[in-house]
């Protein structure tokens, strides 16, 4: 709990500072007010030129909404290492494919007739064991899921304030950053430009960039002429990524089992943004998403079904579900890609390809800053874009928790709000699940 | 040997993958289990209705004022027990002032009369809805009519109503959706709220189409003027007293208003308004001050305000229910296509999460645009379930096209365990029949019985009435609060929150008429207990503070819980 209390305070403080001057706006459970974030903050250098970048005049909306940000937030109230839970998870998956490749392997010698009776034996009592493995790692993720969920109402409470925020702005010119895939963005974007703002448009990935063409094709169709939007090109995995998409996507369509759809399934869901803690819940009643097995033959495929996975108690009826409603998805953000690329083409005066995240930093060490190797600094890399824009009047809105951690670190916290800092007796040294909390 | 060997490996196989891994760990908690066998039987069967079709425009909307269809409510005009049927009817664009009006209907041996004259409502113009209450404690029900221009005040003396708009100082211009009645000041007066849409003038140009999906259909809401809510406090002399900009209401930034009930929602024994607003957040009134009465929006810090996204919702209906079995509401709404219907429950600190996906409610709900909606036991297994009454906005959406029909089914979902399921079951004809509903009103039509009736005006066939299923392993039973005090207004108890204990299980209840879409439900309070459940035992919160234990018969008919009856205990 001292965990939220301090990622709590921080959102006060984002919110303190995103209203200097302004009306606040902070949700009536936000109690903490410590000043505005910029007074005394004990940062280093790089941090403190950062955040001078960010606030130097600006008028920023941040539009964002991470479901990563969710669970880890609730983990942390939890008490839990998400990372060191998720490594294990990942570990404990990878285990049981290998062992369940070596089962069907060893099935599949039987079926030629090589039997060994007591490498079959082992080989399903192994994979039995690591599936079991699995699938307990995988339900410590879901710890995070069965909280009081402060990640979901912190993030829930911001959106909202964010979207409120852009539909009540005055100023002719906002930029807007757009992150990750939330449909909730178009929203607030549609809403502001039905009030007669004139928005630029930043979107941070590619992914953030074809979701909300997407949502605009969905909805009223071309982007409004009031609306600028410039491309990033930071995420130089979006061809991978729609790669691995169509990949995803063909597994899918051609799995032999439910379990095989849902595991792919469960790649498209997370490529495509999908919200992971629907995920959770749908394989919480599901049974396990996993990774899918090694190829079998069909025939041993049919007959083992469902007993490797145990039975689905909707009858399958929430893999269709899933199924359907990720091919939807998949539709829209295929559509989209295609819309993107045609508009690219045609509309180029209005579209402006940023460089890419090297350049830009390699243009940053030109101009003498500091930039260190590593993703820590987008946050430098964001506000030197936007400066060279020549965005003339800004100021963060709404910002991103994540990042805003490696702003104000606990010595901070704990000289302007001791109440709530974190002192080192509050930190549990592991949580529920047993997992060291703070090793990695 | 090498094939019975196979063989032999093969049914070893399957046996080993008989094998099942145990369950993942339970989700939350899980209400009361009915120990009874279910009985497979339609929910809802078609009964005589009025022999009408509701009336709001042209067929096919063309304009935003088109698209809501007509309000249905329900009411006891000369307090016999017998419930009437009134419809507040739209007009045209091109003449909205003289549209055919409201309509009330009486029962007349098997089926329906229409008694408006009789009635003395003379009500025309555009009306959208009608909602009952007792204005001045003189125990028969009169009524605020909305509309789109300025709305009605009708009261009711012995069957007969007049119009006393001007005289009780009711001025309440606007596009009214509807009305809210409860005792938000705690003085056993019933005080109306006022739902607004938005700014519209009929003489104006209409609106130029608007694309959505790669259509081009009707404008708005967005890009129109939303207009603010009114709160009228009721004195108890026949006079309401707006109170909108000392009570604050007039600083909340308005939303385009849909819907609204008037409950206590957190549990603080203050009763709370909460207003649903179409793609703007939500609002719920916190009294923060009783003397003089102030109200916040306290949506936003509640979760109320947007789904868990964090956006805006289209709100269109409002359903109070207890799905987790907690003692305290959790709000159902229901919302636009290709969207989710939405569940808030309530969960510690006064925080209403959005558990629509962990109750099985999203997916089911997307190629639907929701509008009235009711926890009711459909299957009398002894909880409850869920009825959506369905129809797009969009005469032009197709499943190709916006991934949605104009016309579609009710949506039947069935409670099982910890989530809803739809229920696609052959019997329920009427259900599965695709339809543009809107309005509709929920009520035991005659006093005598205790099986509610469904009560729709659906834009494209006549009205509709349909009785519940009486057939289950459990019975019926139905409630109506009765404050018999003298000189108090409120005297069916609009607001209370009900706890029925029939034995077996607990039943969690809130009186709140208003809240499906443009109408207002009977007053009455439905629940399934065991059959042999003889007597029942009834704690009511009154919404003005105080709290009675009540031991009641299980019918027949409607049960009358009186206050002057009850022992008064600790809230």
């Amino acid at each position: 709990m001292p965990c939220m209390t301090a990622l709590t305070l921080m959102l006060a403080a984002m919110t303190c500072l995103v209203h200097a001057g302004h009306a606040p706006l902070a949700p009536p459970w936000l109690k903490a007010d410590i000043g505005p974030l910029s007074e005394g903050l004990d940062l280093d250098e790089t941090q403190r030129e950062t955040l001078s970048f960010l606030l130097e005049d600006q008028e920023i909306i941040w539009l964002q909404t991470q479901q990563a940000l969710r669970r880890s937030i609730n983990a942390q109230a939890a008490g839990v290492d998400l990372r060191a839970v998720e490594d294990l998870w990942r570990a404990a998956a990878q285990h049981a494919r290998e062992a369940a490749r070596h089962r069907h392997e060893v099935e599949r010698r039987a079926l030629d007739g090589d039997v060994d009776m007591a490498a079959l034996m082992e080989a399903r009592r192994l994979a039995e064991q690591a599936s079991e493995e699995a699938r307990r790692a995988r339900a410590n993720l879901s710890v995070t899921r069965w909280q009081a969920d402060p990640g979901g109402r912190a993030l829930q409470q911001a959106t909202a304030l964010a979207h409120r925020d852009l539909e009540q702005r005055t100023n002719e010119r906002i930029l807007v950053l757009l992150d990750g895939h939330q449909r909730t963005q178009w929203d607030a974007v549609r809403r502001a430009v039905l009030r007669g703002r004139r928005l630029r448009l930043l979107a941070l990935t590619n992914g953030g960039a074809v979701n909300l063409l997407a949502e605009a094709r969905n909805a009223e169709g071309p982007l409004p002429e009031s609306c600028e939007l410039i491309l990033s090109r930071w995420a130089q995995d979006t061809d991978l990524r729609l790669e691995a998409l169509h990949r995803a996507l063909f597994e899918a369509r051609t799995a032999t089992t439910d379990q095989e759809a849902a595991a792919a399934l469960g790649r498209v869901d997370e490529l495509c943004g999908r919200q992971v803690d629907d995920t959770l819940e749908a394989a919480h009643v599901l049974g396990e998403t996993m990774p899918s097995l090694a190829p079998l033959k069909r025939s041993i495929l049919s007959r083992c079904y469902p007993a490797t996975w145990g039975p689905d108690p909707l009858d399958s009826l929430l893999t269709e579900a899933r199924r359907a409603q990720a091919e939807d998805v998949i539709a829209v953000v295929l559509q989209a890609r295609q819309q993107l690329d045609d508009q690219l083409a045609g509309r180029s005066a209005t579209w402006m390809g940023v460089e890419r995240q090297a350049q830009l930093m390699q243009r940053a060490r030109h101009r003498g800053m500091h930039v260190p190797e590593g993703q820590r600094n987008q946050w430098k890399l964001i506000a030197q874009e936007m400066r060279d824009m020549g965005e003339a009047r800004r100021s963060l809105v709404q910002g991103q928790l994540g990042h805003l951690q490696r702003l104000v670190g606990p010595k901070r916290l704990a000289k302007v709000a001791p109440d709530l800092s974190i002192s080192p007796e509050d930190s549990p040294t592991s949580g529920p699940s047993g997992v060291p909390v703070n090793e990695r | 040997m090498k094939c019975t060997l196979q063989v032999g490996m093969c049914v070893l196989i399957l046996s080993g993958c008989a094998e099942t891994p145990s369950p993942p760990s339970s989700p939350p908690t899980s209400p009361a289990t009915p120990e009874a066998r279910k009985t497979d039987s339609a929910w809802w069967t078609p009964v005589a209705a009025p022999e009408m079709q509701a009336h709001c425009g042209s067929e096919l909307p063309e304009a935003i004022p088109e698209v809501n269809g007509a309000g249905v409510s329900l009411i006891d005009v000369d307090g016999d027990g017998v419930l009437e049927i009134l419809l507040a009817q739209g007009a045209t664009l091109g003449a909205p002032e003289s549209g055919p009006g409201c309509r009330l209907f009486r029962r007349q041996g098997e089926g329906w009369a229409d008694a408006t004259a009789a009635s003395g409502i003379e009500v025309h113009g555009w009306a959208t809805s009608a909602t009952p209450f007792d204005l001045e404690g003189d125990g028969d029900s009169d009524l605020v009519i909305t509309r789109i221009g300025n709305d009605v005040l009708l009261r009711n003396d012995g069957g007969r109503f007049t119009d006393i708009t001007h005289e009780a100082g009711f001025n309440s211009p606007g596009w009214g959706t509807c009305a809210a009645v409860g005792d938000v000041n705690g003085d056993g007066f019933c005080d109306v709220y006022i739902v607004n849409y938005l700014d519209w003038n009929f003489d104006a140009p209409l609106p130029k189409d608007v694309p959505f999906m790669g259509q081009q259909v009707l404008a708005g809401p967005r890009g129109m003027a939303p207009q603010g809510d009114r709160l009228f406090l009721n004195a108890g002399d026949g006079r309401l007293t707006d109170v909108s900009e000392r009570a604050g209401i007039n600083d909340i930034a308005p939303g385009f208003g849909l819907n609204a009930l008037i409950t206590d929602l957190d549990g603080d024994g203050v009763q709370d308004i909460l207003v649903g607003n179409d793609t703007t957040p939500n609002m719920l009134l916190r009294v923060v001050s009783d003397e003089p009465l102030k109200l916040e929006d306290a949506a936003l810090g509640c979760g109320l305000a947007t789904n868990a996204d964090g956006s805006a919702q289209a709100t269109m209906g409002l359903a109070v229910g207890d799905v987790n079995a907690d003692g305290m509401p959790d709000v159902f709404s229901t919302n636009f296509s290709s969207d989710t219907n939405t569940l808030h429950v309530s969960s510690a600190g006064g925080w209403f999460a959005d558990r629509t996906q962990a109750w099985g409610l999203g997916l089911p709900s997307r190629p639907f645009l929701g509008w009235t909606t009711f926890f009711l036991d459909g299957d009398l297994d002894g909880d409850e379930d869920l009825l959506i009454l369905n129809g797009h906005v969009y005469p032009q959406a197709t499943m190709q096209t916006m991934d949605s029909e104009w016309a579609q089914p009710v949506l039947l979902l069935e409670r099982d365990g910890n989530r809803f399921a739809r229920r696609t079951s052959d019997l329920d004809h009427w259900a599965a029949s695709p339809s543009v509903h809107r309005a509709g009103a929920l009520g035991v039509l005659d006093d005598r019985a205790s099986v509610p009736s469904l009560v729709t005006a659906p834009r494209d066939r006549p009205m509709e009435v349909l009785r519940a299923s009486a057939s289950g392993p459990l019975q019926r039973c139905t409630l109506q609060l009765v404050d018999d005090r003298p000189g108090i207004g409120n005297r069916e108890g609009h607001g209370a929150h009900v706890v029925i204990d029939d034995g077996t299980r607990v039943h969690h209840r809130w009186v709140t008429t208003s809240s499906p879409f443009q109408g207002a439900s009977a007053a009455q309070l439905h629940a399934t207990v065991g059959q042999g459940a003889p007597r029942l035992q009834v704690r009511v919160n009154w919404p003005d503070g105080p709290s009675t234990t009540h031991e009641v018969p299980c019918g027949p008919g409607v049960v009358r819980v009186r206050r002057s009856e009850g022992t008064i205990t600790e809230p």
